[in-house]
């Protein structure tokens, strides 16, 4: 069930009625209810494997803490299950993906992990466990969320706040409007230049780095804006996943305000095991005693980060590109974290940082240097990125725009102005919460403008947004993984 | 919740309710010129004279037969509630809507539409839909006629249907945005232009001949209803030169017929009786008859209506003959418009697109295929 489908927001509609009548120590088992009868609408066929799942990472938990094998065997066993489905080219089976496995297989094995190393308690109760992994708002793209955190939301009894609920609406109405208005608006010409690089080549190599770099984005945040939108409306909050990612200075503040839940995921349950483990803490202090101190502590630093990007990469897809764009990344923050007190000299020298100019020039350079990057990704190669950068450079400027190649990527002017009107919106609405959470401003405003916003936004996604007969509108692109 | 706060939310959905109701209005197709068969279905619902005759079928029902002719001959008052690519379904449920606003004495069928299984675009459902009124047969006809990719929501708020027009309106969306005149003559689609053709699309014969289970049952459901409501039903084919119209088709609406104690006219066999001239009768190359040959078709079956079944002359009924003798002002007038501009330009500028435009996105040209 696609999370901008008619069939959805009915669900949701009618969980969210019927949740708030349900006695309130119940509500949980209600969800829980809910959060199956949305999971067998994709399939009873995947049910099965979040079934294992939930199963086997519920009875490991109770038993990880003085078992190394029930743990082992878990993870093996359910990343097995992971990589197994999500290469099956690769590995030549035709098992349907299950639907958000990445993202279930991610917060159960988290959950794991978290247990075994003494965090908390494990859950004792199986359903309540199968809610937490189950739960329907975030199963298909996030956030992934930690147990210690989400388990207080999802069983103390929420009562019927109309501020959340109407907050919560204003939150979906938000990622409707980011993916029908903007994301699936640019889909058909991000596709048409993609696949045809000889074709659109010079400027519109610019054009289509550009258009992806915002279908991403209204993408990806317009469905983390549903996911806790929907949560929200039963009085539940769920971590953020983006916050303002291309206002960030640099490289290494993006990755931590882009997919924070999968990248903060990434960083504790890969990034730091494997920077301490015990055959690179051996290398580490085979390097320390050959080149130095210095030299011995970057040995971690180095092989963790090279590590993570690569799954990174993989996680994206098992191909060279997917591989190349993490691995690309990996190397622009390394080499980033060495020139670290070039930086710091020049700026001792140019005292520049505070400067607004500057502040702006760093997020337009970030923001140039992730658009690059996703060229990996988007051109599906790792070669064809470089020869295209070369035409851009090198072929003919902005008066290519002129020639007809802009009428054949499917937008009319208005779609144009459309698009452009929404990316100036949604700057403004990320400069206007920046620093701040996404609901904290919306608060203070009085309840009449809450209200009018709703309405405003219901009214444009209806009117404005790309769905319906004549469109085919795309998942959400973070449902693939 | 503050009483203050209930005001608020209540002023806030009438307020949304009434603008996306007024978007809606201004944003659904409004078929007054062009396409403008897409208005038919719901000008049915403005006349409240009664009829004797109604007329069920696709686009032939509406094109090949003149209401006004067998009004202006015969007397007999009729409305064809035709529509383009009608499937049985539709043709059935619109049956039995008529029924709850009136018992006419005839129901003409035209069997044509017993050929067509399924619409391969929703443009057609939705011409046929969208004008009929909200009831359960409504709700009955949109579920049984859906294709792929279609919600019946859809239905119920258009606009989630056409909201992407906001990029193509038109200055005929505003000014037919509160009121739409009446573009047929009691349903007959009015063509006055000439389009001869000579050559026609080869014929394409089925490995099977039989027709689709549905039509058959949906054709049964008809007699049925009918006969249930003591009304005498015709069945026919109208006169059309193409598509072709092979003999077993032929045999099984006879046998039907037979079987029901129907009767059943083949106008395409009488053609010469009739005086077709399909050099000078059709305006689309023999797809469809213009009103030269609609008053030739309507001249023939009048005499059969009235010398057969006995249908009262109404002309003599002063209530009746005024509405009528309105329609028939408004029928000379666009057909003399119609006929002097085609003698001037070769073409009627209105209808000059209808094969390549459409008042509906997705590239689903309403006018493009069979009707």
């Amino acid at each position: 069930m696609s999370m901008v489908s008619s069939g959805f927001f009915g669900f949701l509609f009618l969980a969210c009625f019927f949740y708030y009548l349900v006695p309130g120590k119940h509500r949980w088992i209600f969800l829980l209810l809910v959060s199956i009868l949305f999971y067998l609408s994709g399939g009873m066929k995947t049910a099965a494997f979040l079934c294992v799942t939930v199963f086997t990472t519920w009875f490991a938990a109770k038993r990880v803490k003085d078992n190394r094998i029930w743990f082992h065997a878990c993870l093996i066993l359910n990343f097995g299950i992971l990589i197994l489905l999500k290469y099956k080219t690769e590995f030549g089976n035709n098992f349907l993906l299950p639907l958000g496995i990445s993202y279930y297989t991610f917060q159960s094995m988290g959950y794991l992990i978290d247990v075994r190393k003494g965090k908390y308690e494990a859950e004792k109760n199986i359903f309540r466990f199968a809610l937490f992994v189950s739960f329907f708002p975030q199963i298909s793209m996030g956030p992934i969320s930690r147990f210690d955190k989400l388990k207080e939301e999802l069983f103390t009894p929420h009562e019927a706040d109309y501020e959340k609920l109407l907050s919560g609406a204003r939150r979906i109405l938000r990622g409707c409007f980011k993916k029908l208005i903007i994301a699936d608006r640019l889909s058909g010409a991000v596709a048409l230049i993609g696949a045809n690089p000889e074709h659109f080549d010079g400027i519109y190599v610019l054009v289509g780095m550009l258009f992806y770099t915002a279908e991403l984005y209204a993408d990806f945040t317009g469905g983390a804006d549903i996911a806790i939108g929907s949560a929200e409306l039963f009085g539940i909050t769920l971590p953020e996943n983006f916050r303002t990612p291309f206002f960030s200075q640099k490289l290494s503040k993006y990755w931590t305000s882009w997919h924070i839940t999968l990248m903060t995921w990434f960083r504790e349950y890969i990034f730091y095991p494997a920077a301490t483990c015990s055959p690179v803490r051996k290398l580490s202090k085979k390097v320390r005693s050959r080149f130095g101190k210095k030299a011995g502590d970057r040995v971690s630093l180095w092989c963790a980060s090279i590590l993570v990007w690569f799954i990174t990469g993989i996680w994206h897809g098992f191909n060279m590109s997917c591989i190349a764009w993490g691995l690309m990344n990996c190397a622009v923050l390394l080499i980033s974290h060495e020139l670290e007190p070039a930086y710091e000299a020049f700026h001792r020298k140019f005292p520049v940082e505070g400067n607004p100019f500057y502040s702006v020039f760093c997020a337009v350079r970030t923001l140039l240097l992730v658009s690059c990057l996703q060229m990996f990704d988007y051109y599906k190669t790792a070669v064809l990125p470089f020869r295209m950068f070369g035409s851009l450079l090198f072929s003919s400027g902005f008066s290519a725009l002129f020639d007809g190649r802009m009428a054949e990527l499917n937008l009319s002017p208005a779609d144009m102005v459309l698009v452009l009107s929404g990316c100036i919106l949604m700057l403004f609405v990320s400069l206007s919460e920046r620093n701040r959470s996404s609901g904290g401003s919306f608060r203070k405003e009085s309840f009449s403008m809450q209200c009018a916003a709703v309405s405003a936004l219901f009214i444009f996604v209806i009117v404005f947004g790309t769905y319906g007969t004549g469109y085919n509108a795309g998942q959400f692109l973070y449902n693939q993984f | 919740m503050k009483k203050s706060h209930l005001t608020v939310l209540a002023v806030t959905l009438a307020i949304t309710a009434a603008a996306l109701g007024l978007l809606q209005r201004l944003l659904v197709p409004k078929y007054e010129n062009n396409i403008v068969e897409g208005n038919f279905i719901s000008e049915y619902y403005r006349d409240r004279t009664k009829h004797d005759v109604i007329f069920l079928g696709d686009s032939n029902v509406y094109s090949d037969i003149s209401t006004v002719e067998l009004w202006k001959k015969y007397g007999i008052t009729s409305y064809t509630r035709g529509s383009s690519d009608q499937m049985l379904s539709q043709s059935y449920y619109i049956l039995k809507d008529t029924f709850e606003t009136e018992l006419p004495q005839t129901v003409v069928f035209d069997v044509s539409s017993m050929t067509r299984t399924e619409l391969k675009k929703d443009a057609f459902n939705r011409i046929t839909m969208d004008g009929m009124r909200w009831s359960l047969n409504k709700i009955k006809a949109i579920r049984a006629g859906m294709i792929k990719g279609e919600h019946f929501l859809d239905y119920v708020f258009p606009i989630l249907r056409f909201h992407s027009r906001w990029n193509d309106l038109t200055a005929d969306d505003f000014r037919y945005l509160f009121s739409r005149p009446s573009v047929s003559y009691n349903g007959y689609y009015l063509r006055a232009d000439v389009k001869t053709t000579t050559t026609y699309p080869p014929d394409h014969k089925q490995k099977n001949m039989t027709f689709n289970a549905v039509n058959a049952e949906y054709l049964q459901k008809i007699a049925d209803l009918c006969r249930e409501k003591n009304v005498t039903l015709i069945l026919i084919k109208s006169p059309s030169r193409y598509p072709a119209w092979y003999d077993e088709w032929d045999s099984q609406i006879s046998d039907f017929a037979s079987a029901n104690g129907i009767r059943y006219f083949n106008f395409a066999k009488v053609k010469d009786e009739i005086g077709i001239d399909y050099e000078t009768d059709t305006y689309d190359g023999g797809l469809h008859l213009n009103v030269s040959g609609a008053e030739k078709v309507a001249d023939y079956f009048g005499n059969i209506l009235s010398s057969e079944y006995g249908l009262t002359d109404h002309r003599s009924d002063s209530a009746v003959k005024a509405y009528w003798e309105e329609m028939t002002e408004r029928y000379e007038s666009e057909r003399k418009a119609q006929e002097a501009e085609f003698a001037e330009l070769g073409y009627v500028s209105r209808y000059r697109n209808t094969d390549t435009e459409t008042q509906i996105p997705d590239g689903s040209s309403a006018a493009g295929d069979s009707r």
